[in-house]
């Protein structure tokens, strides 16, 4: 008879061989054997741990004697900011306390995001603060107190919290301004690894199944449209079920001054004919625009729509031939439909239309709730023009005029409807237009904008024009923007720079270091934005041009070593991700990529490539271009190849060169969508994407021979 | 021509080698790069970096190599136990995730090769030697199914005779106590064997009822004590029972019970090893014995063993953990392909990594604002210059050349301070290091002089075995509290400019030996670039930087605002795995 230990070693060599067994039977298989029925076979193997198994955590409720930041001090009858939040005291009101007992006669609890912060003028003016200044100025039967529990960056299961925890506060009306982070919010979420993945995958793969690339697009409208919903539900059902009163203000965005970022606009993963004609369209686009063949123009950017609904480019195209023949109304929808279409990267904070018609469809104007509808307002304040830079200050952040009209507005409304006061919105905003920022905040705020813009790839146009205000409003400014063009020069991570550290002690009354930080390894060279100031401070008589690019030769002339073309600071103009896999080598979605680097025209520079194209089926050429003039044509197909080649100096320019891959794009393209490898969200993406191009190293260098020669 | 990666990853401590013809051009691991402690993914910029330094492209290299065998380690996952069942820990599992990211990932279409983990192990130690034949021995916590390995090289063949199986490993046994005084695995265990020498052996009867010894190389592990399957404990209730007292919280007291815990594991791993040994000696009658795998960086066992065993003569691979699996993988891919003699054999130097040019470095300072003094050109003055700032007391960051690879900094990533000075181990904790009081430093030391000073009478250049210190001189920062110290013995042809310095200390003050610690803080890991060295610096309070030819001051250098605002807007330190037990799932 076996003894038990001798069962244990039976059993135990008696698993061992099965487990043996099966690995050699999963490694013959080399990962093409059915899923199902292999993990059904490693179930055999499976030991409980004892834990839980993961899943998603439920909502928090919130905790008691919280109030965001604030935690309440029965002593003082406060609630009173909390030190254990303070790497977080810079995103919400600078306001140390709250009384938890009314101190004026009414009080409105003021919730939302960054836009409702006042983002960039915070905490000197805010949306707040204009608010309750022009309600307490232009009604007569009451006062106000508004307590600003708006955010930076906040999401919104953070917004619900709030809003129930500020029920300690016995708000008699509470706003909320928010709508802008639910995409963001939505992109955290799918990516969470806590979420489980086929909750995440099924639906989407299968609308995408039905529906291809639109059906991408309805899922994540859904999802937004139920995040809204329950946002909504919370606040209508509180106005339902108490005496509080709601408004809910829905963000507009900058429509006309922000483009949509290169990120979101990747070549479309199509089948081969449709393919090339988008290429053929999209390369004739630009200069149609440019020579103001409108006709033709709007027919390739029609057909460009046609081919792929869901992709911006179309729509921000025929929104530009619109503007040229005046027709307001039609470059609207088409500069919202790019919007809405531009979910194919991180992006920033942006207000679909499916959040403001859900917000319209699902709230009912009632005795005590209001809408205040911000693309409806600020059409008839422009006079049907479209909204830019003169109410924003980026994407979404209001400016002056934008945080006066929209609060000129809702005050307006919270008078009539919640006070019973008769006030027109003319004397609001008779009062609200008095109300502007000490001009050192407004030089501010327009010198953050210029550096957001910048680090967004936004127009050189548009940087100009926030870097013209910011030294208008004030000179002071000037001493900023040089630091900052010095620090932008360096190749050194900005922390260690001492300009970094000037900067930061010049503008140590402001809340906004961190926007001269940037991810670790992953710098830009802001040229665009360096290029704004400087030209902006020449008009002031200070010129630096030279220096700068002096400065740019000494840190990052390829004759001096070799430069890595593929880190960030030349190979991007912006900090927006695209949405999809990361792999350890460069990617480009387009037809054509740029890349900078610094050289001067004493020497030819040599380049050293390793590229390939994965959706190539024979090779092709991939054509090299110095500053707009080709200087090579090199083989690519679907293998890592290496070559090198030589810039003659005549086609440098002292300083900044820009060198230019235009990709083969493969005209028998087929989509070959493998569904069933999805394991995570954004890998659909990877899917939807064209990869043009691939490159593992880039390297640009001036020989030592040629140094010697020289 | 052939071209050869090697790469270790998945466990812990990836990285990745390049050997061309035979000789290693470059080595580094990944951590350094994404500054992710232990990181364990695939080290695509260790890869970069190597074919960089190579000057090679992805399409010339003939073959990467995986350091273990995917397929056999699957098998002992799986008998060990998988929880959570899904795709997606298939994926994590699958053999086919290395090959699938090297090509589908990487796009690498070359041969890919794989051998199993103690070989690779134990090609690490035995191909660069020096020996013409040894025996080896390779201990870790667990590869495929190998805990423990036996063998014999010869020439360029090696051959593994002994295997001693999981859950049955001396690293597991060392982790789960390491785990149980409250230190952290996969990074604790130093600080075991740092604590031992305060401790007495009282525990080592109950230690030696944890394992029993078997024939030949053979031993078991009494599994009533141990539970690897538990991804949140090594060990069962009944260890405690038997040593008396629960599980230490961490950062609580350190009393003279854990010390001599420490102290009786210590004990009980030496009289494993020795006993195995002999085994070995035996097997094999050779005179020089070869060790590798993560337990041989115990260096107090190794000097044990070779004080105390039959060996004469021992050589140790200086990256002995995971990350030298990726040499020992290339090496041997490297015969296996038909190639001739390894070229370093034995193995001079394990500067392999990346260096920054004087350009470079001065781009960076010239950024900082910092003042400094400029050596460069001058490697006599820059020599004479740190040996008297180290001289008068002044600790100093020391940026030269290629980085080591492997857990060591071997003086082109240290910081150096006088090993005379009686606080300056105390100063070091507290400015930088914050470690535990017990943990001694380490000395290097100029080879010529080494005799004099440590009880030592060979070379000891990658700082893997400890000795007593003999020295005339009074050493109290590197002496241990049993008067062992851990060396590193230098030469000129190894290490030029850390011989200088180290010839230029003697020369001031007599005394040719430097307190050696790794140049970084505490939870990060090595400093890679200039930069780090000077994010370091800067968030310290070292007294002096040097960078190649440049020097730093402090006391030159207001940097509270600097300080400041790199810890507060700086980046927290981040470890790429688990520590609650061994990350062998």
């Amino acid at each position: 008879m076996l003894t038990k230990n001798q069962i244990n070693n039976e059993v135990d060599n008696s698993r061992k061989t099965e487990a043996i067994a099966l690995a050699k039977k999963i490694s013959s298989e080399n990962g093409n054997g059915q899923l199902d029925v292999i993990l059904k076979e490693i179930q055999k193997f499976e030991i409980s741990n004892g834990n839980a198994t993961r899943k998603q955590m439920p909502d928090m409720e919130p905790d008691p004697g919280t109030l965001g930041i604030w935690t309440y001090n029965e002593s003082d009858k406060m609630f009173v900011r909390d030190e254990k939040y303070r790497s977080e005291w810079i995103l919400w009101a600078k306001m140390h306390q709250i009384p938890i007992e009314k101190t004026k006669s009414e009080r409105i609890v003021f919730l939302g995001e960054s836009v409702a912060r006042g983002y960039l003028y915070d905490p000197v003016y805010t949306p707040a603060k204009v608010l309750e200044d022009t309600i307490n100025a232009v009604g007569t039967k009451t006062d106000v107190e508004v307590i600003d529990l708006a955010k930076s960056d906040m999401n919104m299961s953070g917004l619900l919290t709030v809003a129930k925890q500020s029920l300690a506060l016995a708000p008699d009306t509470i706003v909320i301004f928010a709508g802008n982070n639910f995409l963001t919010d939505l992109y955290k979420k799918l990516h969470s690894p806590k979420l489980q993945q086929k909750d995440v995958i099924e639906p989407i793969v299968s609308s995408f199944t039905e529906r291809g690339f639109k059906g991408i697009q309805e899922k994540l409208e859904n999802e937004l449209e139920a995040t809204t919903n329950e946002l909504v539900g919370y606040f209508t059902e509180l106005a339902a079920n108490s005496n509080t009163k709601v408004v809910f203000v829905i963000p507009e965005y900058n429509l006309a001054d922000w483009s949509v970022p290169e990120m979101s606009k990747p070549l479309p993963n199509l089948s081969g004919d449709q393919l090339h004609q988008w290429v053929e369209n999209q390369k004739k686009l630009t200069q149609l625009l440019q020579n103001g063949d409108l006709e033709e123009a709007a027919s390739s950017a029609k057909a460009l729509i046609e081919i792929d609904p869901t992709h911006p480019l179309g729509y921000e195209s025929l929104a530009k031939v619109n503007l040229k023949q005046n027709d307001l109304e039609q470059a609207r929808k088409n500069l919202e439909n790019a919007r809405d279409t531009s979910f194919r990267s991180i992006g920033r904070a942006r207000m679909f239309s499916i959040i403001r018609e859900t917000i319209l469809t699902k709230v009912e104007a009632a005795q005590n709730i209001q809408i205040v509808d911000l693309q409806e307002i600020f059409k008839e304040h422009l006079q049907g023009e479209i909204p830019g830079r003169g109410q924003f200050l980026d994407y979404c952040h209001l400016s002056v005029e934008g945080i006066q009209v929209s609060m000129g507005h809702t005050a307006q409304r919270i008078l009539s409807n919640f006070f019973d006061e008769s006030v027109s919105i003319e004397a609001v905003m008779k009062h609200c237009s008095g109300l502007v920022p000490d001009s050192e905040t407004v030089s501010k705020a327009h010198f953050y904008a210029a550096i957001h813009n910048g680090h967004n790839g936004q127009d050189a146009d548009v940087l100009y024009y926030h870097c013209s205000k910011s030294l208008e409003a004030s000179p002071n400014i000037a001493k900023s923007m040089l630091l900052l063009s010095d620090l932008a020069s360096r190749k050194a991570s900005n922390e260690i720079c001492k300009s970094f550290e000037e900067l930061v002690m010049l503008m140590s009354d402001q809340q906004y270091p961190p926007g001269f930080l940037h991810p670790r390894n992953a710098k830009l060279l802001d040229l665009d934005l360096t290029d704004a100031m400087l030209k902006a401070l020449k008009e002031k008589d200070i010129n630096q041009t030279s220096a700068i690019q002096t400065l740019r030769k000494e840190e990052h002339g390829v004759k001096y070593e070799k430069v890595d073309l593929l880190q960030s600071l030349y190979s991007k103009n912006s900090y927006d991700e695209r949405v999809g896999s990361k792999l350890p080598f460069y990617q480009a979605f387009d037809l054509k990529t740029d890349f900078y680097f610094v050289a001067d025209r004493d020497f030819p520079v040599e380049f050293r490539i390793t590229a390939k194209s994965r959706n190539l089926a024979d090779a092709d050429f991939m054509i090299i271009e110095v500053n707009n003039v080709q200087v090579s044509k090199l083989e690519i197909n679907g293998k890592w190849a290496t070559h090198t080649f030589k810039v003659d100096a005549k086609y440098l320019v002292n300083e900044t060169n820009i060198i230019s891959i235009k990709w083969p794009v493969n005209t028998h393209n087929e989509q070959n969508f493998q569904l069933n490898k999805i394991d995570h969200f954004y890998e659909i993406f990877d899917l939807i994407n064209y990869a043009s191009g691939e490159i593992y190293a880039f390297e640009a260098y001036v020989t030592s021979e040629d140094l010697q020669l020289a | 021509m052939s071209n050869i990666i090697g790469i270790s990853a998945y466990f812990h401590d990836s990285a990745c080698c390049l050997l061309q013809n035979g000789k290693l051009i470059a080595a580094a691991q990944e951590e350094r790069f994404t500054r992710i402690k232990h990181d364990a993914s695939i080290p695509y910029n260790a890869i970069k970096f190597c074919l960089s330094e190579a000057k090679l492209s992805l399409a010339e290299i003939d073959c990467i190599v995986f350091y273990e065998n995917p397929e056999k380690k699957l098998s002992r996952q799986l008998w060990n136990g998988v929880q959570n069942v899904s795709k997606e820990l298939f994926k994590r599992l699958s053999p086919s995730r290395f090959e699938t990211e090297i090509r589908d990932v990487l796009g690498f279409n070359g041969e890919i090769k794989y051998f199993d983990h103690h070989l690779s192990h134990a090609a690490s130690s035995f191909y660069f030697s020096g020996y013409d034949q040894s025996a080896i021995l390779t201990t870790d916590g667990v590869g495929e199914w190998a805990t423990t390995t036996y063998g014999m090289g010869d020439g360029n063949k090696i051959e593994l005779s002994e295997e001693v199986h999981f859950p049955h490993s001396l690293g597991l046994l060392y982790s789960t106590i390491t785990n149980y005084i409250g230190f952290k695995v996969n990074g604790g265990e130093y600080k075991v064997m740092g604590l031992a020498p305060y401790g007495k052996p009282k525990y080592l009867e109950e230690f030696r009822s944890l394992i029993t010894m078997k024939e030949k190389g053979q031993f078991e592990l009494n599994m009533d004590f141990f539970t690897f399957q538990n991804p949140k404990a090594m060990f069962t209730e009944k260890l405690a029972m038997l040593l008396g007292q629960p599980k230490r919280p961490p950062e609580s007291n350190i009393a003279q019970f854990h010390k001599d815990v420490a102290r009786s594991l210590q004990s009980l791993l030496q009289e494993v090893l020795l006993e195995k040994s002999l085994y070995l000696y035996e097997e094999t009658k050779s005179k020089n014995i070869c060790l590798a795998g993560g337990v041989a960086l115990n260096c107090v066992a190794n000097a044990y063993l070779l004080k105390h065993g039959p060996f004469d003569n021992m050589f140790v691979q200086p990256a002995a953990n995971d990350s030298g699996g990726a040499l020992g993988a290339a090496v041997a891919a490297h015969y296996e392909m038909g190639g001739g003699p390894i070229k370093d054999n034995p193995l001079q130097h394990v500067y392999l990594g990346p260096e920054f040019s004087d350009y470079s470095v001065k781009r960076l300072i010239n950024s900082s604002g910092l003042n400094v003094t400029d050596k460069t050109g001058n490697p006599d003055g820059l020599s004479k210059t740190v040996a008297s700032m180290i001289a008068n007391g002044k600790v100093v960051g020391w940026f030269q050349g290629r980085m080591e690879f492997g857990p060591r900094a071997l003086g082109n990533r240290s910081i150096l301070a006088d090993p005379r000075s009686p606080e300056m181990r105390d100063r070091i904790n507290a400015m930088v290091k914050k470690r535990e009081a017990f943990r001694p430093f380490a000395p290097a030391v100029l080879e010529s002089h080494s005799k004099e000073h440590f009880d030592l009478d060979h070379p000891s250049p990658f700082m893997l075995e400890t000795c007593q210190v003999i020295s005339s001189l009074d050493l109290p920062a590197i002496t241990h509290v049993d008067n062992s110290a851990r060396v590193q013995t230098v030469t000129p042809e190894s290490n030029p400019r850390f011989a200088a310095l180290l010839k230029a200390f003697n020369e001031i003050t007599s005394c040719p030996i430097l307190l050696n610690t790794s140049f970084n803080v505490r939870g990060e890991p090595i400093v890679c670039t200039p930069e780090d060295a000077l994010k370091c610096f800067i968030k310290t309070d070292i007294d002096c930087l040097v960078l190649n030819g440049y020097i730093i001051e402090r006391e030159k250098n207001p940097m509270e605002i600097k300080a400041y605002l790199l810890n507060l807007l700086g980046e927290t330190a981040v470890s790429g795995i688990e520590h609650d037990a061994y990350t062998f799932m």
